[in-house]
């Protein structure tokens, strides 16, 4: 009897390029869809594609969003068990939870820590955003006067922690612009080969038409020639979060995009599973979350990582895959930087095999979900072992999930 | 009343005919835009839809639409398939396509086809007789057919010329102007059906007289418009400047139309306009069109690789452009003190402006009463679609009537009948407190004074000022009386900024008001062409600063001006013994500025802290007036101005209203209750009393980046929440006094002043957001790498945002406007203390333009640069709600004397 829990499967939804209201740019194809039906169709989709799985057996749906406000707002999760078309009974919980862009990663290892502590065998964890509806730190944004007074510069935009960690390991422009292009090829070509085929439950879009496109993906970017073309038009992009002649490197092309979209991950104990004959993609072998300075919040995956590999018994040398979120180019490469010093080094090539965030955008609370499950899903596409997804948190942490592929043949 | 115009067509979707529709909605008509079918076009609207994304598109002059929700009324279609159902829905339709005869006629015939028999029909035309388009046609097409002649742009040009015919129904002439005055805000000016009408057949003349003078004489054309210009009164583009503004091809067109139409004998036709001419062919042959082509026309700006501009100007003799430089032209220099002075130099330029004036002025004399009986109505066509400041008989005034006969006599030249007729009196006068000029009676050869009627609604203040004397007045306002127990205040300040002397007079006429049963209502207005009032004066605190820099300098050097001024020594002089004496006064400077520097810098922070809590007292006072207080502006509300208009019980404004509270800009906020009329604002348009961060925010943003939050116009004013959806908006400047005096009775019959605001703001954590999104900002620069955000701004930022955030507050307190005020003084006050904000100050006193902190990134974190923002505790101050009386109102008279004497004396 293994008291480990399996990830039974994973979808999203396409993740789309989010508009404010008001902002005067056209807004975004899913721009104009209620946060809970960007959820609610996925759990529609997981229910439907595991018949074995009584409803009455779910025990809880965990989600995570950021800013858990307005139409985000009312534990949302709930919500998305009373909705009229939830697939599921009355009996089932809901919780929401916030931990900024490490929420959904975060209700996966609660609904672990769930199973395994013997208080249910079914979960649904996940997360959505819709960033087109509430803005980054939301409508009432609001940052203790106390918290500031002890971190002034920690809460700037994001883009501002990643110029310091650009200028602390020397990151270039050139290298951040090289990044973000090869995030967007390696997207662009994941597309191309149905890599998303799977994970996307397609949306309906402002026409009624459904939507399975990831549409921040430069999909030109696979013809060299127009590949150029976008490397040369990033070199002429003005900065962003600080001056240029103040040293400031960072544009909107090495920015992760902001997104509307929701991940959603089906969990159950392994002895479930088996009962139920259902289909294991991974199981999950350890967790992490650390804190680190605010003002360098890029570097939350490093300490985080070193635990969630202690705790796997594991070195970064076992790891196949790695799904690191990409918050920005100058912050991923950060990470790397700091890992290689910190002696877990790890190959490039084995780093976000699909692209990441900078190609695919990112929906903050939704992100964390898409990581460990595309993660799983390479990992059997590929028939390899082990792999960690982590990511940054804004305010200074990180947080580390390793999983392993059952179905790996040596 | 019902309209008689509510649905109109427009043919011809050019530049003319989309801006006229512009208008045309702008005046809340429904409009249906038409043009051709061009030839494989795939969207058979196409030409109409360009032109209204155009309008849409364009910014300043470029903006037809007041505001571009009026786009919505603007139907695109196509003269092919909508014509008939657009003409059959239209009250008028306006032709604006080419001017062929032949195409006008026969949209004519087919418009004949379709009009309903009420229908009035018009052309735009500038140069064909209304006679011979309307020939032939029916009885009630030609009872209906007028000419409606707009100037470029319609928008802001307010001339509107409309051509009686033979045929022409008066109905349908009272109705064109009715509807042009009153909803288009024109100035109607009723012509003749002769060729040019009165506008161009004035200005087709002057240019080509000019210029072929010029050219001839070899005169650079950049002198000819430095004289032709400002001097006189003329927009400062001149004449060569004009036409490459209009566009070079539209000349040869005009002046061949004039030349086809005008009598032989006419002077027009006796001008020798061939050097013109031929240059202006060399010029549209080789693509040089004016200012919008590539190749320029008579000017071209050049630009450098480094992104630099450099005017150049064509030599029509070579050929070759070179740079505009600045020079001292005796001629020019002279216009300063008026046309006649320019005369009077004496040198080739000044006999070629005299040359050119001479003949132009007595070309418009000749032409009465050809064009127009009347010769205001002549002046006043040159005023508002030419944008001459006078018209030709009011420059002819202005030269002085019988010096401007005798210098013609001595040229040996014959003067018309008009100017015989005048026998050397002035064309305008005053009699009986009424503005008159000379009517001419050509059979009894004699001309005598004559008031034109006013129109109903028109209220000119002017016209009060003439019959009466003002009830209460000072060097920058005065009260008067305008009827039907209403006040009016009016501002006569520089560019009309808000100084002690209007405060104190704003202070007595709310006493007045609420002192006598006689009066019911007040209106502030006046009739500056530029501002309603452009902010608060900032000279006077920058001059007390200034002293304080260098006490004994300072006054010494005003003490030695001012006594030497008055023992009459001469000016050079005068200036060259202060500056000695100064000498002598900087060495003890050096000494005293420690000590008597800051005792003076001390006085200063007194009198500005007195100053906002002044202007806080007496705009709460007209708040809660028991009597009505409307406020009637036009154009520039800025600052101090915008904020006085808040605390009015209600506005009537000017269709062309650029209002915002541009207090950041100059390193401060606007602390006259500028911020609290804001948020309380958004509380009732909201409907929320606890603000959450999204309603504050676009404020904050607003009173950061002042530029886009100005409006602009009234109609965009009111979506900027400046006005309130209840207040009144006149097209028509004529028409604001009245419709304002209106509002006032109308209101004062059930008046109640508002009930106090009071606030819940959410306090400290929500200015901390504020506060991180300027760092962010002054991190990054800004959206606008032109005009970077600067360090200051992470203060006036901080200083903003904790007045609208409520200061050390939680959405549990209620805060009073008490409260607010005394907020929004503190924080002001503690930017006044930074040097930079008393730098913008200065140099926007100096310069025109506050100086922004070179460089504009510092090496401090926006923490330490908060930190060195002062908030010094102030003393509160009750705000009453009721004008100042007793010490604090003495205290402001004597403010307002201290104004005036210095005004008077550095100005």
């Amino acid at each position: 009897m293994s008291d480990r829990v399996a990830i039974i499967d994973y979808v999203r939804t396409p993740f789309t390029l989010a508009t404010l209201p008001g902002s005067g740019k056209a807004p975004g194809q899913l721009a104009h869809v209620e946060p809970i039906n960007l959820f609610v169709p996925l759990v529609q989709h997981l229910m439907a594609a595991h018949p074995e799985i009584n409803p009455k057996d779910v025990e809880n749906v965990i989600l995570g969003v950021v800013s858990p406000e307005g139409q985000q707002g009312l534990n949302l999760a709930r919500m998305c068990v009373l909705h009229k078309d939830s697939p599921l009974p009355n009996s089932v919980q809901g919780e929401t939870l916030d931990k900024f862009c490490g929420s959904s990663m975060r209700t996966i290892a609660m609904a672990e820590a769930e199973i395994r502590a013997g208080r249910g065998d079914v979960f649904i964890a996940g997360g959505v955003q819709s960033m087109s509806t509430i803005p980054m730190g939301g409508r009432d944004a609001s940052t203790p006067g106390d918290v500031l007074a002890a971190h002034p510069a920690g809460f700037m935009d994001m883009g501002v922690t990643a110029e310091n960690l650009a200028k602390l390991y020397g990151i270039t422009r050139e290298e951040q612009e090289a990044f973000s292009l090869a995030s967007h090829q390696k997207a662009a070509a994941g597309r191309a080969a149905g890599h998303f085929d799977d994970e996307i439950v397609p949306i309906n879009d402002r026409d009624g038409m459904p939507l399975k496109w990831d549409d921040i993906i430069r999909g030109e970017s696979l013809d060299p020639e127009k590949a150029k073309a976008m490397a040369e038009k990033m070199k002429t992009l003005r900065t962003v979060f600080m001056r240029q002649e103040q040293g400031g490197t960072v544009t909107a092309a090495t920015s992760s995009g902001v997104a509307d979209g929701a991940s959603a991950v089906l969990m159950t104990s392994v002895n479930y599973a088996k009962a139920h004959n259902l289909p294991v993609k991974a199981e999950i072998v350890s967790f992490a979350g650390s804190g680190c300075d605010p003002e360098t919040m890029g570097l939350g995956p490093v300490e985080a990582t070193r635990k969630a590999l202690e705790r796997a018994h594991l070195t970064m040398a076992d790891i196949d895959i790695v799904e690191l979120n990409e918050a920005f180019a100058a912050q991923s490469l950060a990470v790397i930087k700091e890992w290689d010093k910190q002696g877990m080094h790890i190959d490039p090539a084995k780093i976000n095999v699909d692209g990441g965030a900078i190609a695919l955008g990112h929906p903050l609370g939704a992100s964390g979900a898409r990581l460990v499950g595309h993660a799983a899903n390479v990992l059997n596409r590929e028939n390899k072992r082990y792999a960690l997804a982590t990511m940054c948190i804004g305010g200074g942490q990180g947080v580390a999930m390793v999983i392993e592929n059952p179905n790996f043949k040596p | 009343m019902a309209e008689r115009i509510n649905t109109v067509t427009v043919v011809g979707a050019g530049a003319m005919g989309a801006t006229i529709a512009a208008q045309l909605a702008n005046a809340g008509t429904k409009v249906h835009l038409l043009d051709i079918v061009p030839k494989g076009a795939a969207d058979r609207n196409t030409l109409a839809k360009g032109a209204i994304a155009k309008l849409l598109a364009g910014k300043g002059a470029g903006a037809g639409f007041m505001t571009n929700s009026n786009a919505k009324l603007v139907i695109p279609g196509n003269s092919e398939d909508d014509l008939e159902s657009a003409v059959k829905d239209s009250d008028w339709v306006i032709e604006v396509i080419p001017e062929r005869l032949e195409w006008k006629r026969d949209l004519f015939k087919k418009i004949e086809a379709y009009r309903r028999p009420d229908t009035i029909v018009s052309s735009n035309t500038s140069t064909l007789p209304l006679a011979d388009m309307a020939e032939g046609f029916s009885d009630s097409f030609r009872k209906h057919f007028t000419i409606t002649h707009f100037f470029n742009p319609p928008r802001y040009m307010r001339l509107l010329e409309v051509v009686k015919g033979v045929d022409t129904d008066q109905g349908v002439l009272d109705a064109i102007a009715d509807y042009g005055d009153r909803r288009m805000g024109k100035n109607v000016i009723h012509c003749n059906d002769t060729p040019g009408f009165i506008g161009n057949r004035i200005g087709t003349f002057f240019m080509p007289r000019a210029a072929s003078e010029a050219m001839e004489k070899g005169i650079p054309l950049e002198d000819v418009d430095a004289v032709l210009g400002r001097p006189f009164g003329f927009p400062k583009d001149g004449i060569f400047g004009l036409m490459d503004m209009v566009g070079l091809a539209l000349m040869p067109h005009v002046v061949g139309s004039l030349e086809a139409r005008l009598d032989k004998n006419d002077a027009f036709q006796l001008l020798d306009k061939k050097p013109m001419m031929d240059f202006l062919k060399t010029l549209i042959d080789s693509g040089r069109t004016g200012r919008s082509a590539p190749g320029g026309g008579f000017y071209l700006m050049k630009k450098g690789e480094d992104g630099s501009k450099q005017l150049t100007v064509i030599d029509p003799k070579t050929g070759e452009y070179h740079n505009v430089e600045k020079k001292k032209l005796p001629a020019a220099e002279a216009g300063k003190k008026g046309p006649r002075a320019v005369f009077e130099v004496g040198d080739e330029l000044s006999q070629f402006a005299w040359h050119v004036m001479r003949d132009t002025l007595l070309y418009s004399a000749s032409l009465i009463p050809e064009i127009s009986d009347n010769i205001a109505d002549v002046d006043a066509a040159m005023r508002d679609g030419y944008n001459w400041t006078k018209g030709p008989f009011e420059l002819i005034d202005q030269i002085g009537p019988q010096w401007f006969v005798d210098k013609v006599k001595a040229d040996g030249i014959e003067l018309p009948p008009v100017l015989k007729m005048a026998a050397g009196r002035p064309f305008y006068a005053v009699e009986d407190g009424k503005q008159k000029h000379l009517s001419f009676d050509f059979a009894n050869n004699k001309a005598e004074y004559v008031a034109d009627k006013p129109k109903d609604g028109v209220l000119k203040l002017s016209d009060v000022k003439l019959a009466s004397k003002p009830l209460l007045h000072n060097d920058s306002a005065s009260v008067w009386d305008v009827g039907d127990g209403v006040l009016c205040v009016e501002f006569h300040s520089k560019m009309n900024t808000m100084d002690p002397s209007i405060l104190h007079i704003l202070n007595e006429s709310v006493k007045m008001l609420n002192g006598d049963d006689k009066w019911k209502s007040m209106v502030i207005y006046n009739e500056d062409p530029k501002a309603f009032s452009a902010g608060a004066n900032l000279g006077l605190v920058s001059k007390e600063f200034e002293i304080a820099k260098a006490p004994v300098s300072a006054l010494n050097s005003m003490l030695t001006m001012s006594v030497l001024r008055g023992m009459h020594v001469p000016k050079k002089a005068a200036i060259a013994l202060t500056n000695a004496v100064g000498k002598v006064a900087s060495i003890i400077d050096k000494v005293a500025a420690p000590t008597l520097g800051k005792l003076i810098e001390n006085h200063a922070f007194k009198s500005v802290n007195d100053l906002v809590h002044f202007g806080q007292a007496v705009y709460s006072a007209m708040r809660y007036s028991q009597k009505p207080i409307i406020g009637a502006p036009a154009n520039l509300a800025l600052g101090g101005g915008c904020e006085i208009l808040l605390n009015c019980s209600a506005v009537q404004a000017n269709a062309e209203l650029y209002q915002g509270l541009v207090e950041s800009g100059v390193g401060v906020l606007p602390a006259w209750t500028g911020c609290t009329r804001m948020l309380e604002r958004i509380q009732q348009a909201t409907g929320s009393k606890v603000l959450p961060m999204e309603h504050i925010k676009p404020l904050f943003m607003g009173l950061m980046m002042p530029p886009e939050a100005i409006s602009t116009s009234a109609q965009d004013a009111k979506k900027k929440m400046w006005m309130r959806p209840t207040d009144g908006i006149s097209m028509n400047r004529d028409r604001i006094l009245f419709d304002a005096k209106q509002r006032g009775l109308k209101m004062a019959l059930n008046y109640q002043p508002p009930k106090p605001a009071e606030f819940y703001l959410p306090g400290p954590s929500a200015r901390a957001a504020f506060q991180m999104g300027a760092d962010s900002l002054y991190i990054s620069g800004g959206p606008n790498p032109k005009m970077p955000v600067t360090y200051q701004d992470v203060r006036i930022a901080d200083a903003i945002g904790t007045v609208l955030t409520g200061g050390d507050t939680y959405p549990a307190n209620r805060l009073t406007e008490d409260d607010m005020y005394h907020l929004e003084r503190e924080n002001f006050m503690s930017l006044v203390r930074t040097e930079e904000t008393r730098h913008r100050i200065s140099t926007l006193v100096s310069q025109g333009s506050a100086e922004r902190e070179e460089p504009s990134y510092v090496d401090k974190t926006p923490a330490q640069l908060r930190a060195e923002r002062v908030v010094e505790p102030l003393e509160r101050r009750p705000v009453t709600g009721k004008p100042l009386e007793g010490e604090e109102a003495a205290q402001l008279a004597k403010m307002a004397q201290q104004t005036s004497w210095m005004m008077r004396k550095f100005g």
